[in-house]
């Protein structure tokens, strides 16, 4: 149980203790920082609104999974079911969403059953000795295969822009997919930092049985974080369904959930828990899809691109590994 | 912990039972699955659909088993697949550019083997959790994958490189053998040998394992390094098998051998390895989707069938039965002394 939790809970004022920007997300946003001005400088055309819009609703599906992602890692656990639960979302509200060309009615269905399915994981967790990357491998298959039966073999093609809206369009010149996320992240870290449940989901992660001594509801902490995790990526498939206009049935063989969790570990989240911030899953998708696009716009041939990125994710997550070295040598010489 | 208890005082006699009483759920699966898609295909029990689902088998099987070793490491190895697909690729790309078949099953197996030295020297130097290493390696090894064959399928084999993947010793298929001689190797391995044990101490508690004069360091780096190889020679019999080599192959496989891992009965924490018990889960694993399709059921459920068995195979191994039935019977005296997880 750190000190800062349980400073934050002496205060009793529903005041929002606002310090969006915090010491721990310094190093990505300087990552991020540098990332944009080398590819401004070597890649002429990557500064542009326009590039830097479609990269940030490219991002959006990763960034808004990413958020629920990271409360499940805060508290030590993994979700690696979520890229199967936006297949099954996906093809249970899809045909829905192209049927009655309605946002409400699309959005009601992929959140409960992202919320279902999250509820599911969070049972598992909490309730069965199973670890939480066994249980989520497990819901991976079973959500994957419901997906295929639900689709029956058929994409979900031309879906409508009405019920799309989240992926497509803007307002005041922000994509709604941008808007979407950051409205979400704006709620979490608002609902995270305000109540118990979001300010004991580190300590949970940091030292379960200290913090159930502590008095942490663990079984609570660990049954919302993943039914948040599933309720993200019904969020996310919304935003998915609209920004491609469909889905296919190879979604399912997609590596989604390895950008989601890298997007968390590259934001500074610690991936054994106990360690994070709520900014870390944006600034992560950020790094990534800047990654990415960067590349494209420089000229290096697709084939290889995925080789580049690789190669920047193990430079990004090794950096604060790097950092301590150097300092550490430094420190022992002087 | 069967493998835990040699040192305690119970002898052989408890060893046995433990053994016993981590496969026996594994046996009971087996055993339900061959009688439940025996009793809707009569072609499901017959011995050329027995060499099918072996032959098929043992690309995952290799993989699974050096996946056991780093997960008995404490570790987990996520690039499996991608290793897998690079290896397949080299191949390819080698013999087309002139390098005997050999020569270049030789280069890419060795590839294999420096990607997974590669992972452990990471893990070992740089001390960041390797599910994020192989989080990279996998995009990294990938990616290497697609730029090496341009994202094309190479194909056109010579027919010698056909024995590897599509031969036969009598009715035995040649990678069966392959297989079976790799599962003596690592039952040896982790059962007979200092090495095996340094292993899974390491997993167990890598503190007491240092202090106990272990080498920590070069168990991680030997483990990655074996996962590397496992995966290359896979690719290469999966390559002989499907002749032609892809980019693309390969994903998923870091999955099925977690999944085989662990429904093997080991624990993802590290600390456990049972070779065997892995191979029968990968065993178990290859029939379902062979008995779906014999049995004319939709192929969509089979995903759901064994993410389901896989749970509940979890759930049984961990003894929540006997808790639960514990628990059922008896006064708990504190909230907070019994309460678990």
């Amino acid at each position: 149980m750190s000190a800062v939790a349980a400073e934050q809970r002496s205060r009793t004022s529903p005041v929002l203790h606002t310090r969006w920007l915090t010491g721990a997300d310094a190093s990505g946003v300087a990552a991020l920082g540098v990332l944009l001005v080398v590819f401004s400088v070597v890649a002429p055309g990557f500064a542009t609104i326009d590039n830097i819009r479609s990269i940030a609703i490219s991002m959006a599906v990763v960034a808004c999974l990413a958020l629920g992602q990271n409360l499940v890692i805060m508290t030590g656990e993994i979700d690696v079911s979520v890229g199967s639960i936006v297949a099954l979302a996906g093809f249970v509200a899809g045909p829905i969403g192209v049927r009655t060309d309605s946002l409400l009615l699309t959005l009601a269905c992929s959140v409960g059953v992202g919320t279902a399915a999250g509820f599911v994981n969070g049972v598992l967790v909490a309730w069965t000795p199973v670890p939480s990357i066994v249980v989520t491998l497990g819901t991976l298959y079973v959500f994957q295969g419901l997906a295929l039966v639900v689709s029956d073999s058929h994409n979900v093609v031309s879906f409508p822009s009405g019920a799309g809206a989240f992926g497509s369009g803007t307002v005041l010149g922000l994509p709604h997919a941008i808007v979407v996320v950051i409205a979400a992240f704006v709620v979490l870290a608002v609902v995270r930092r305000n109540t118990n449940w979001g300010r004991d989901l580190l300590a949970t992660g940091e030292h379960r049985d200290a913090a159930r001594t502590m008095g942490v509801r663990v079984r609570f902490e660990l049954m919302g974080a993943f039914i948040l995790s599933g309720l993200a990526a019904g969020l996310g498939t919304v935003i998915y369904l609209g920004a491609v206009g469909g889905m296919q049935t190879s979604i399912v063989d997609s590596n989604l959930v390895l950008q989601v969790i890298a997007a968390c570990a590259i934001g500074g989240t610690a991936i054994e828990g106990g360690r994070g911030t709520d900014l870390a899953p944006l600034i992560g998708a950020a790094i990534v899809g800047v990654i990415a696009a960067g590349l494209v716009i420089m000229g290096v041939p697709g084939v290889w691109i995925s080789c580049a990125y690789g190669t920047c994710l193990l430079i990004a997550v090794a950096r604060d590994r790097v950092r301590e070295l150097v300092v550490d040598r430094r420190r022992a010489r002087g | 912990m069967a493998e835990l208890t040699v040192s305690s005082p119970g002898g052989q006699a408890e060893r046995v039972r433990a053994v016993v009483g981590r496969s026996i759920g594994l046996v009971v699966l087996l055993a339900a699955c061959t009688i439940f898609f025996s009793a809707s295909s009569p072609y499901f029990l017959t011995t050329s659909n027995g060499f099918t689902l072996f032959r098929i088998a043992a690309e995952a099987g290799l993989i699974a088993i050096g996946m056991s070793l780093v997960i008995a490491s404490g570790g987990i190895d996520l690039s499996v697949g991608a290793i897998f697909s690079l290896s397949s690729v080299l191949v390819g790309v080698l013999y087309t550019e002139g390098v005997p078949i050999g020569g270049a099953v030789g280069l890419a197996v060795l590839a294999a083997l420096a990607c997974g030295l590669f992972n452990g020297l990471v893990v070992v130097v740089l001390h960041i959790h390797p599910l994020l290493v192989t989080l990279g390696t996998l995009a990294l090894f990938r990616g290497l994958a697609l730029g090496i064959s341009d994202g094309s399928g190479i194909a056109g084999f010579p027919a010698s490189f056909e024995v590897v993947g599509q031969g036969y010793y009598g009715v035995v298929p040649a990678q069966c053998v392959f297989w079976l001689l790799v599962v003596i190797a690592a039952v040896i391995l982790t059962t007979r040998t200092a090495a095996g044990r340094s292993l899974v101490a390491v997993g167990a508690n890598e503190t007491a394992a240092r202090f106990s004069g272990v080498r920590v360091s070069l168990v991680r780096l030997g483990v990655y390094g074996l996962s590397g190889l496992l995966s290359g020679i896979a690719a290469v019999i999966y390559t002989s098998r499907v002749l032609s080599s892809r980019a693309d192959s390969g994903t998923g496989l870091e999955l099925l051998a977690i999944a085989a891992v662990v429904l093997g009965g080991a624990s993802i924490q590290g600390g456990q390895i049972s070779v065997v018990r892995t191979t029968l889960a990968v065993i178990a694993i290859a029939m379902i989707p062979n008995g779906f399709v014999l049995s004319d059921y939709s192929t969509s459920w089979q995903y759901v069938a064994i993410g389901v068995l896989m749970i509940v195979a979890v759930v049984f191994n961990e003894g929540l039965a006997v808790r639960v039935w514990r628990l059922a019977t008896r006064v708990r005296p504190s909230r907070h002394l019994t309460a678990r997880n």
